[in-house]
């Protein structure tokens, strides 16, 4: 595995606190729903620099562009056409990710998967370590400039299997015990979709929440 | 004396429903209740969707035990018992598929029912119960009518032991 191309996970890389990781995408592939509105550049309340990509789009251009693509790259982009390529710089560090748009009922959300980072300070061996995954995040538009991004907290959903209130396929790993669900698709969206209905006591933790306005805003 | 063949076994009269309903709901509980859990140790949750898709797996399985067996099965009308119970095992298994999640999120609002049953496997549970229930009837009955015939056999037997000691008299 190239050390540019291993991946760190996504909670070390935005928040202090922890998001809930999965082994598997959150949506099935019938909640995809584009939206052109995240499109364009961001900036964020914890001034990180975010830019919003059609993965289509960014496709295409590389297709124009002459860039010959191989079977993976077509396998990519029939999983991942409907999604866009978020590219988010903070401390002059960037990573790049996939993030998929879905809906639950009326509520998008999206499914984030790293796939590329700056990672020059991150030792080989322990770099071998890291694993992919996937995490969600609600995606709100407060207006027609701002957005805000909640992610799954790790610690509520915690709350909810030590209460044994669930039953959802899931590793505690390593010396923290982090979080690591392994259950289905299919299994998720119905999860994510009792959790928004469902009636807890702040569900989108505030420290897993992230405030983008629009880079271009007039303020 | 009447033979012990397979027509009269069927055509036995059902004797303590209780005792045996008992046992049976209690081993199926367990069992289920073992499965959901996934080989670990139960908890809340588990015992709440244990129950309740027991609840909705007893309904077929008691209008097989004592609507279709004694009025199709018992009556030697094979085909139209296997209609029915084909009828009695889809609509139930489908109303369970559609129904189940629904009717645990309005019993149980806060508890999460993820990995547990998919609505394929729905059908398979209740295949599996229902043909393994009914043969536990009839095997019930079997050994129920097994036992009666041995009675009667018994008291045949002294009859004719009492009458034989009277005519050498």
């Amino acid at each position: 595995m190239k050390t540019r191309g291993v991946l760190l996970i996504l909670s070390v890389l935005l928040f202090s606190s922890c998001i809930v990781k999965s082994l598997q995408p959150f949506y099935i592939k019938s909640s995809l729903k584009f939206n052109k509105d995240l499109l364009g550049e961001w900036t964020d309340h914890k001034e990180g620099q975010w830019t919003v990509e059609s993965f289509q789009s960014k496709f295409e251009e590389d297709k124009k562009e002459g860039i010959k693509l191989s079977e993976d790259d077509k396998l990519a982009y029939d999983t991942y056409k409907d999604g866009y390529i978020v590219t988010y710089i903070k401390n002059e560090k960037e990573a790049v990710f996939i993030a998929m748009p879905f809906k639950i009922e009326n509520q998008y959300f999206l499914d984030f998967i790293p796939i590329n980072i700056e990672d020059e300070e991150i030792n080989s061996l322990a770099a071998e370590h890291l694993l992919k995954t996937h995490s969600v995040a609600k995606l709100d538009f407060t207006t027609d400039k701002n957005v805000m991004f909640s992610w799954l907290s790790e610690e509520r959903i915690k709350d909810i299997f030590k209460e044994n209130k669930i039953r959802l396929k899931h590793e505690s790993i390593g010396p923290e015990q982090t979080l690591l669900l392994t259950a289905t698709s299919e299994e998720l969206y119905r999860f994510l979709k009792k959790y928004l209905n469902a009636d807890i006591e702040n569900k989108w933790k505030e420290s897993d929440q992230i405030a983008l306005t629009r880079a271009n805003a007039k303020p | 004396m009447q033979n012990l063949n397979f027509n009269t076994i069927l055509k036995s009269n059902y004797h303590r429903p209780l005792r045996f309903n008992s046992v049976l709901w209690l081993f199926a509980f367990v069992i289920l209740l073992f499965i959901f859990s996934k080989g670990q140790l139960p908890i809340r949750v588990d015992f709440a969707y244990t129950l309740t898709f027991l609840t909705a797996l007893a309904i077929p399985v008691l209008i097989n035990f004592y609507v279709l067996i004694p009025n199709y099965l018992k009556q030697e009308k094979y085909l139209i018992y296997s209609v029915t119970f084909i009828i009695n095992l889809v609509v139930f298994a489908t109303l369970s598929s559609w129904l189940l999640q629904p009717i645990l999120d309005v019993l149980f609002p806060s508890y999460f029912f993820i990995s547990y049953v998919s609505h394929k496997n729905i059908y398979l549970v209740f295949i599996i119960f229902l043909v393994a229930t009914s043969l536990l009837k009839l095997t019930e009955d079997w050994f129920y009518f097994n036992k009666n015939q041995n009675q009667l056999l018994k008291i045949k037997n002294q009859h004719i032991e009492n009458l034989a000691q009277y005519l050498l008299n």
